[in-house]
C-alpha cells in the first residue's frame, strides 16, 4: 500500500519513520500545553502513527539545565532502548566546564546520537562553547540539530561561519530554517553553497511552503522528518510528508533515511535496525 | 473509512502580495480533488476590496462548481453606504443570493465587531443563522467575544486557523459557548484536539485547510489520526458544517 493510502486511512504508517525533532515531558512555557505528559504515553502515540524512534532532547532543556535534561534523556532511553534516543543539549550559559563536563559524559552513551542546541535561548551560535562542541561534533561525525525561528536567533551568517570553518560537520537547522517562506528561502540559498547543511522540518504550521517545495529547495537527499513532539502535535507534520504528493521513494528519505545516512560514519551512538518493515 | 471532506476556509483570486498556488475555480476544484475534498467554501479576493465585485465572482464560481463550491461573501459594517445596502435591502439580498458563509475584518476594514459599532450588520447576520468566519487578525479580543456570540446567539462565530498556545482560551469557549466554532487546521497543542472532544464533544470543530496560500496535508493528519471515533471524524471533516448550514434561516 502507497504511504499517501495509508495516511488516508490514518493507519500507522508502515515505513521506517525516526522522529528527529521531539522535547519529552511536558512544558507550559510561553502559553504552550500537552494533552500527554509521559513517556508511555509518547511512546503509545508513536505506535499509533507508525514512528519507529524518535531523538530528544527534552523540554527541561529551555531553562538550560545539561545534568537535567541529558539524565532525563538517559532515563528514557534506558527505559526505552530502541524507541527513544537522545541529543546531547549544551547550554553555553552553564559555562565551558559544564559543557566539557556533559560532553564527556554522555558522548559515550550509545543512546546519544548527536547534538542538541536551543541557540539563541541560551546564547549566539558563535560563542566559544557551541564552537567547542561544534569542533566535537565535527570530529566525531555526528549531527547537530540546532533551533532557529524567523532569522532569529541563530543567524544565517552564524550558520555559515558553523560550516565553512568545519566541512565534517553536519548541521541540520530546525523549522525549515526559520519558520517562514522568507527563512527557508534564505536558509535553501545558504545550502546550496554548503552540502553539509540539513533542513528539518518541524513547526511548518505558518510556512506557506508545502513539502513539495521544501523538496526542491533543499533537496530529498537532505531534508529531515522532526515533528517538535511533544511540544507540538507530531501529527500535522507527519502529515504534510504522508499526504503530501511526493513519491514513497522520497518520502522514505525524509522520513528516516536521510538521518540514517547522517549517522552512517558517527563516532556517537547509532539507531538501530529500523528496516524491519 | 473513507469520510467527506468539507473545507471551510478556501479563496479564489489573488490575494495581495502573495504568489498563490492557484488563483481561479478550476484550480480549487483540482487541489480539492489532490486531497479528496469534497466541497468547500470560499471567498474571493476581490471581495477585500470590494465586496459587490468580489462576492459576485464567489458567487460566480460557486455556480460553475456545480455543488462542490459554496460561495461566502465579504461583508462590512457601513450599511446603507455606498457598498453594501442598508438593512433591509442586505437582508433581502442574502436570502436571494444564498452564500454558505461571511468574512468579516474588522480590523482591516477599521471598525470594531460589537453591537454598538456593527450592530446593524449582525442583526441581518443573526436573522439569518449565517456563519461568520474570522481570520486569526480579525478575531475580536477573547476578552469580548463572550458578550459579542451573547448579543447574537444566531451567529456561527468561526475562528479560522486557531492556533498553537490558544488552549487557555480555547477551552472555556468550547465548553461555555455554544456558537463558537473552531478551524482545527493549526491546533497543534499536542493531543488538544483528542482531549477536547472527550470532555466537550466534536460538535464545534470544523476542517479548513487556507488553500491556497497553505495546503491541506498537515490538517489531515491532525483528524485522520486523532484517536477518536469515526463519527467524531466525520463531524468535524464534514457533518458540523452541514449542521451549521441546515441552520440558516433562508426564510
Amino acid at each position: 500500500m502507497e504511504i499517501r493510502a495509508e495516511a488516508f486511512a490514518g493507519m500507522p504508517i508502515s515505513v521506517p519513520v525516526i522522529d528527529a525533532h521531539t522535547h519529552t515531558i511536558s512544558s507550559s512555557y510561553n502559553g504552550w500545553y500537552q494533552a500527554i505528559r509521559s513517556d508511555v504515553e509518547f511512546i503509545a502515540l508513536m505506535d499509533h502513527l507508525g514512528i519507529d524512534c524518535i531523538v530528544t532532547a527534552p523540554h527541561s532543556l529551555i531553562g538550560g539545565d545539561m545534568e537535567l535534561t541529558n539524565g532525563i534523556t538517559a532515563a528514557s532511553a534506558a527505559a526505552y532502548p530502541d524507541r527513544i534516543y537522545g541529543y546531547i543539549f549544551i547550554c553555553p550559559q552553564r559555562g565551558m566546564d559544564a559543557v566539557k563536563t556533559a560532553i564527556d559524559k554522555y558522548s559515550v552513551n550509545p543512546s546519544f546520537v548527536g547534538f542538541k542546541f536551543l541557540s539563541g535561548y541560551h546564547g549566539s551560535l558563535t560563542c566559544p562553547e557551541y564552537d567547542y562542541a561544534l569542533d566535537f561534533a565535527a570530529e566525531a561525525r555526528c549531527p547537530v540539530l540546532c533551533h532557529t525561528w524567523c532569522g532569529t536567533p541563530a543567524t544565517f551568517a552564524d550558520m555559515e561561519n558553523a560550516v565553512k570553518t568545519r566541512p565534517g560537520l553536519k548541521l541540520v537547522m530546525a523549522h525549515q530554517g526559520g519558520g517562514n517562506a522568507a527563512g527557508t528561502d534564505s536558509y535553501a540559498k545558504l545550502m546550496s553553497d554548503y552540502p553539509n547543511l540539513y533542513m528539518e522540518i518541524c513547526g511548518s504550521l505558518y510556512n506557506t511552503y508545502a513539502m513539495e517545495d521544501y523538496a526542491v529547495l533543499a533537496g530529498e537527499d537532505r531534508l529531515i522528518f522532526g515533528s517538535d513532539a511533544i511540544n507540538l502535535d507530531p501529527r500535522f507534520d507527519l502529515g504534510q510528508v504522508i499526504f503530501s504528493t511526493l513519491t514513497d521513494e522520497v518520502k522514505k528519505k525524509i522520513l528516516a533515511g536521510n538521518f540514517l545516512r547522517l549517522l552512517e560514519d558517527s563516532q556517537l551512538g547509532r539507531v538501530s535496525d529500523i528496516s524491519r518493515r | 473509512m473513507e469520510f467527506k471532506i468539507t473545507d471551510v476556509n478556501c479563496s479564489l483570486g489573488y490575494p495581495v502580495g502573495v504568489r498563490p498556488r492557484f488563483h481561479d475555480l478550476n484550480g480549487l476544484l483540482q487541489a480539492m480533488d489532490t486531497y479528496r475534498i469534497s466541497e468547500s467554501v470560499a471567498f474571493h479576493t476581490e471581495a477585500l476590496r470590494d465586496a459587490i465585485m468580489g462576492n459576485r465572482l464567489a458567487r460566480e464560481a460557486a455556480g460553475e462548481s456545480v455543488g462542490r463550491v459554496s460561495s461566502c461573501y465579504v461583508l462590512r459594517s457601513d450599511l446603507g453606504g455606498s457598498e453594501i445596502p442598508a438593512q433591509e435591502e442586505l437582508l433581502a439580498q442574502l436570502r436571494a443570493e444564498r452564500p454558505a458563509a461571511v468574512r468579516l475584518y474588522p480590523r482591516a476594514d477599521g471598525y470594531i465587531l460589537d453591537a454598538f459599532y456593527a450592530g446593524e450588520l449582525l442583526e441581518v447576520l443573526n436573522e439569518l443563522g449565517l456563519p461568520v468566519l474570522l481570520d486569526p487578525d480579525q478575531y475580536p479580543p477573547y476578552e469580548s467575544l463572550p458578550a459579542l456570540a451573547a448579543s447574537f446567539p444566531n451567529i456561527k462565530f468561526v475562528l479560522l486557523r486557531q492556533r498553537i498556545n490558544q488552549t487557555r482560551y480555547t477551552r472555556p469557549l468550547v465548553s461555555k459557548l455554544e456558537n463558537v466554532f473552531f478551524d482545527i487546521s493549526i491546533m497543534i497543542d499536542t493531543c488538544f484536539i483528542e482531549e477536547a472532544i472527550s470532555k466537550y464533544g466534536s460538535g464545534r470543530f470544523l476542517f479548513g485547510s487556507a488553500m491556497p496560500q497553505y495546503l491541506p496535508a498537515g490538517a489531515l493528519g491532525l483528524i485522520l489520526y486523532s484517536r477518536i471515533s469515526d463519527d467524531d471524524k466525520a463531524a468535524i471533516l464534514s457533518g458540523n458544517w452541514r449542521s451549521v448550514q441546515e441552520g440558516i434561516r433562508w426564510k
